[in-house]
Protein backbone atom coordinates (compact mmCIF):
# COMPACT_ATOMS: atom_id res chain seq x y z
CA UNK A 1 0.00 0.00 0.00
CA UNK A 2 1.30 3.46 -0.87
CA UNK A 3 1.64 5.65 2.25
CA UNK A 4 -0.76 8.57 2.40
CA UNK A 5 1.01 11.87 1.60
CA UNK A 6 1.82 13.88 4.71
CA UNK A 7 3.90 16.92 5.51
CA UNK A 8 6.13 16.91 8.56
CA UNK A 9 7.52 19.47 10.95
CA UNK A 10 9.84 18.45 13.76
CA UNK A 11 10.49 20.57 16.81
CA UNK A 12 12.55 19.61 19.87
CA UNK A 13 9.37 18.64 21.66
CA UNK A 14 6.93 17.41 19.05
CA UNK A 15 6.41 15.98 15.61
CA UNK A 16 3.66 17.74 13.66
CA UNK A 17 2.02 15.83 10.85
CA UNK A 18 -0.38 17.31 8.33
CA UNK A 19 -2.28 14.85 6.16
CA UNK A 20 -2.88 15.74 2.53
CA UNK A 21 -6.39 16.01 1.20
CA UNK A 22 -9.71 16.92 2.77
CA UNK A 23 -10.70 13.54 4.13
CA UNK A 24 -9.40 11.19 6.77
CA UNK A 25 -11.71 8.31 6.00
CA UNK A 26 -11.70 4.58 5.35
CA UNK A 27 -10.12 5.05 1.93
CA UNK A 28 -6.93 6.60 3.36
CA UNK A 29 -6.83 5.77 7.09
CA UNK A 30 -4.53 2.77 6.90
CA UNK A 31 -2.12 4.46 4.52
CA UNK A 32 -2.09 7.50 6.81
CA UNK A 33 -1.12 5.34 9.80
CA UNK A 34 1.64 3.73 7.74
CA UNK A 35 3.01 7.12 6.69
CA UNK A 36 3.01 8.44 10.26
CA UNK A 37 4.36 5.26 11.83
CA UNK A 38 7.41 5.43 9.59
CA UNK A 39 8.26 8.84 11.06
CA UNK A 40 7.49 8.33 14.74
CA UNK A 41 10.89 6.97 15.88
CA UNK A 42 11.12 8.05 19.53
CA UNK A 43 8.43 10.73 19.26
CA UNK A 44 6.58 11.31 22.52
CA UNK A 45 4.32 14.13 21.38
CA UNK A 46 2.57 13.78 18.06
CA UNK A 47 0.59 16.73 16.75
CA UNK A 48 -1.78 16.20 13.85
CA UNK A 49 -2.78 19.31 11.97
CA UNK A 50 -6.35 18.83 10.76
CA UNK A 51 -6.70 22.26 9.15
CA UNK A 52 -7.50 20.82 5.73
CA UNK A 53 -9.58 17.89 6.93
CA UNK A 54 -13.23 18.34 6.08
CA UNK A 55 -14.40 14.85 6.97
CA UNK A 56 -13.22 12.52 9.72
CA UNK A 57 -14.97 9.15 9.86
CA UNK A 58 -14.75 6.18 12.20
CA UNK A 59 -11.80 4.73 10.28
CA UNK A 60 -9.96 8.04 10.62
CA UNK A 61 -10.74 8.06 14.32
CA UNK A 62 -9.45 4.50 14.55
CA UNK A 63 -6.25 5.65 12.85
CA UNK A 64 -5.77 8.36 15.48
CA UNK A 65 -6.33 5.82 18.26
CA UNK A 66 -3.78 3.49 16.69
CA UNK A 67 -1.16 6.22 16.45
CA UNK A 68 -1.79 7.18 20.05
CA UNK A 69 -1.15 3.60 21.12
CA UNK A 70 2.08 3.57 19.13
CA UNK A 71 3.38 6.50 21.18
CA UNK A 72 3.39 4.21 24.20
CA UNK A 73 3.09 5.05 27.87
CA UNK A 74 3.40 8.75 28.52
CA UNK A 75 2.87 9.60 24.87
CA UNK A 76 0.70 12.54 23.90
CA UNK A 77 -1.39 13.12 20.80
CA UNK A 78 -2.69 16.59 20.01
CA UNK A 79 -5.12 17.61 17.31
CA UNK A 80 -4.63 21.10 15.93
CA UNK A 81 -6.89 23.31 13.82
CA UNK A 82 -9.83 20.92 13.77
CA UNK A 83 -12.97 22.35 12.18
CA UNK A 84 -16.10 22.62 14.27
CA UNK A 85 -17.75 19.66 12.56
CA UNK A 86 -14.68 17.49 13.08
CA UNK A 87 -14.62 18.54 16.73
CA UNK A 88 -18.22 17.45 17.04
CA UNK A 89 -17.32 13.94 15.90
CA UNK A 90 -14.43 13.86 18.38
CA UNK A 91 -16.86 14.83 21.13
CA UNK A 92 -19.50 12.26 20.12
CA UNK A 93 -16.89 9.52 20.16
CA UNK A 94 -15.32 10.88 23.38
CA UNK A 95 -11.89 11.19 21.79
CA UNK A 96 -11.76 14.72 23.15
CA UNK A 97 -11.26 13.13 26.58
CA UNK A 98 -8.14 11.30 25.44
CA UNK A 99 -6.46 13.63 22.97
CA UNK A 100 -5.50 17.24 23.44
CA UNK A 101 -7.70 19.38 21.21
CA UNK A 102 -5.79 22.56 20.53
CA UNK A 103 -7.68 25.75 19.82
CA UNK A 104 -7.55 26.96 16.22
CA UNK A 105 -4.13 28.37 15.39
CA UNK A 106 -2.79 26.84 18.59
CA UNK A 107 0.96 26.82 18.86
CA UNK A 108 1.20 23.48 20.63
CA UNK A 109 4.59 21.85 20.98
CA UNK B 1 -41.64 18.78 -2.22
CA UNK B 2 -38.93 16.18 -2.39
CA UNK B 3 -35.53 16.49 -4.08
CA UNK B 4 -33.55 13.40 -4.89
CA UNK B 5 -29.93 12.61 -5.67
CA UNK B 6 -29.07 9.13 -6.86
CA UNK B 7 -25.52 7.85 -7.16
CA UNK B 8 -24.28 4.50 -8.40
CA UNK B 9 -20.98 3.97 -6.65
CA UNK B 10 -18.49 1.22 -7.50
CA UNK B 11 -18.20 -1.09 -4.45
CA UNK B 12 -14.76 0.10 -3.33
CA UNK B 13 -13.58 2.49 -0.64
CA UNK B 14 -12.09 4.69 -3.35
CA UNK B 15 -15.67 5.73 -4.11
CA UNK B 16 -15.88 7.68 -0.85
CA UNK B 17 -14.34 10.77 -2.43
CA UNK B 18 -16.97 10.82 -5.19
CA UNK B 19 -19.69 10.33 -2.62
CA UNK B 20 -18.58 13.35 -0.62
CA UNK B 21 -17.98 15.51 -3.66
CA UNK B 22 -21.56 15.11 -4.78
CA UNK B 23 -23.60 14.54 -1.64
CA UNK B 24 -22.52 17.51 0.48
CA UNK B 25 -23.14 20.18 -2.22
CA UNK B 26 -26.52 18.60 -2.90
CA UNK B 27 -27.50 18.75 0.78
CA UNK B 28 -26.21 22.29 1.23
CA UNK B 29 -28.06 23.47 -1.86
CA UNK B 30 -31.29 22.61 -0.02
CA UNK B 31 -30.58 23.32 3.62
CA UNK B 32 -27.67 25.75 3.57
CA UNK B 33 -24.55 25.19 5.61
CA UNK B 34 -25.92 23.49 8.70
CA UNK B 35 -24.25 20.82 10.85
CA UNK B 36 -26.86 18.29 9.77
CA UNK B 37 -25.40 18.28 6.25
CA UNK B 38 -22.05 17.13 7.62
CA UNK B 39 -23.73 14.55 9.82
CA UNK B 40 -25.70 13.11 6.90
CA UNK B 41 -22.56 12.96 4.77
CA UNK B 42 -20.72 11.21 7.59
CA UNK B 43 -23.55 8.72 8.03
CA UNK B 44 -23.49 8.03 4.28
CA UNK B 45 -19.72 7.46 4.43
CA UNK B 46 -20.11 5.05 7.36
CA UNK B 47 -22.99 3.22 5.68
CA UNK B 48 -21.16 2.87 2.40
CA UNK B 49 -17.90 1.76 4.06
CA UNK B 50 -19.71 -0.89 6.07
CA UNK B 51 -21.62 -2.13 3.05
CA UNK B 52 -18.38 -2.51 1.09
CA UNK B 53 -16.60 -4.29 3.94
CA UNK B 54 -19.36 -6.49 5.36
CA UNK B 55 -21.84 -7.10 2.54
CA UNK B 56 -19.12 -7.22 -0.16
CA UNK B 57 -21.39 -6.32 -3.06
CA UNK B 58 -20.42 -7.36 -6.57
CA UNK B 59 -21.99 -4.46 -8.42
CA UNK B 60 -22.47 -0.75 -7.85
CA UNK B 61 -24.07 0.44 -4.63
CA UNK B 62 -27.06 2.71 -5.26
CA UNK B 63 -27.16 5.64 -2.85
CA UNK B 64 -30.34 7.69 -2.91
CA UNK B 65 -30.71 10.88 -0.92
CA UNK B 66 -34.18 12.36 -0.57
CA UNK B 67 -34.34 15.87 0.84
CA UNK B 68 -37.66 16.86 2.41
CA UNK B 69 -38.39 20.13 4.10
CA UNK B 70 -37.63 18.75 7.57
CA UNK B 71 -35.84 15.46 7.02
CA UNK B 72 -33.24 13.69 4.93
CA UNK B 73 -33.76 10.07 3.95
CA UNK B 74 -30.71 8.14 2.79
CA UNK B 75 -31.15 4.74 1.18
CA UNK B 76 -28.34 2.39 0.18
CA UNK B 77 -29.09 -0.66 -1.94
CA UNK B 78 -26.51 -3.37 -2.59
CA UNK B 79 -26.44 -6.91 -3.93
CA UNK B 80 -24.06 -8.25 -1.27
CA UNK B 81 -24.55 -10.78 1.48
CA UNK B 82 -27.51 -10.18 3.76
CA UNK B 83 -26.27 -8.23 6.77
CA UNK B 84 -28.43 -6.10 9.00
CA UNK B 85 -26.17 -3.34 10.24
CA UNK B 86 -28.97 -1.70 12.14
CA UNK B 87 -29.20 -4.74 14.43
CA UNK B 88 -25.52 -4.61 15.37
CA UNK B 89 -25.36 -1.38 17.28
CA UNK B 90 -23.31 -1.58 20.49
CA UNK B 91 -25.40 -0.74 23.54
CA UNK B 92 -22.65 1.46 24.94
CA UNK B 93 -20.45 3.99 23.18
CA UNK B 94 -17.23 2.27 22.08
CA UNK B 95 -14.07 2.75 24.10
CA UNK B 96 -12.47 5.97 22.82
CA UNK B 97 -9.21 4.15 22.10
CA UNK B 98 -10.80 1.22 20.33
CA UNK B 99 -9.41 1.12 16.80
CA UNK B 100 -12.52 -0.24 15.07
CA UNK B 101 -16.13 -1.10 15.63
CA UNK B 102 -17.59 2.37 16.06
CA UNK B 103 -19.00 2.95 12.57
CA UNK B 104 -22.42 1.41 13.16
CA UNK B 105 -22.66 3.05 16.55
CA UNK B 106 -21.87 6.38 14.90
CA UNK B 107 -24.63 5.92 12.30
CA UNK B 108 -27.13 5.41 15.11
CA UNK B 109 -25.77 8.40 17.02
CA UNK B 110 -26.00 10.71 14.01
CA UNK B 111 -29.53 9.89 12.90
CA UNK B 112 -33.10 9.62 14.11
CA UNK B 113 -33.89 6.28 12.52
CA UNK B 114 -31.81 3.51 10.97
CA UNK B 115 -33.41 0.46 9.43
CA UNK B 116 -32.78 -2.52 7.19
CA UNK B 117 -34.75 -4.84 4.97
CA UNK B 118 -33.99 -7.41 2.33
CA UNK B 119 -35.79 -6.86 -0.94
CA UNK B 120 -35.39 -8.67 -4.29
CA UNK B 121 -32.08 -10.18 -3.19
CA UNK B 122 -30.73 -6.80 -2.27
CA UNK B 123 -29.91 -5.19 1.06
CA UNK B 124 -31.77 -1.95 1.65
CA UNK B 125 -30.42 0.29 4.43
CA UNK B 126 -32.39 3.37 5.37
CA UNK B 127 -31.13 6.28 7.46
CA UNK B 128 -33.35 9.20 8.44
CA UNK B 129 -32.28 12.48 9.97
CA UNK B 130 -34.57 15.32 10.91
CA UNK B 131 -33.45 18.78 9.92
CA UNK B 132 -34.15 21.20 12.71
CA UNK B 133 -31.51 23.90 12.51
CA UNK B 134 -31.99 27.15 10.65
CA UNK B 135 -29.58 27.58 7.78
CA UNK B 136 -26.40 29.44 8.70
CA UNK B 137 -25.95 30.63 5.14
CA UNK B 138 -28.39 30.94 2.30
CA UNK B 139 -28.88 27.80 0.25
CA UNK B 140 -26.95 27.99 -2.97
CA UNK B 141 -29.96 27.46 -5.16
CA UNK B 142 -31.05 24.22 -6.75
CA UNK B 143 -28.23 23.62 -9.21
CA UNK B 144 -28.46 19.98 -10.19
CA UNK B 145 -25.48 17.79 -9.26
CA UNK B 146 -23.91 15.93 -12.13
CA UNK B 147 -25.32 12.54 -11.29
CA UNK B 148 -29.06 12.08 -11.94
CA UNK B 149 -30.61 14.53 -9.53
CA UNK B 150 -34.37 14.82 -9.83
CA UNK B 151 -36.25 17.90 -8.67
Amino acid sequence: MTPHPISLERSPTALTVKPAGERLDASVAEAFVDACSAELEDTRHLRIDLADIRLLDSAGIGALARLYRQLGDGGRLSLANARAEVRTVLEITRLDRVFTIEPADGAGG
Amino acid sequence: MRHTLSLDLPPALDSLAALGTQLRPFLESHYGTVPACYEVELAAVELFSNVVRHNTPATAVRLSCHCWARAVVLTLRDDGFAFDMSAHCPAEPPDPLQEGGRGIWLIHALGDRFGYRRSHDRNVHTFIKRITEPATTRPRGNAAPRNSARH
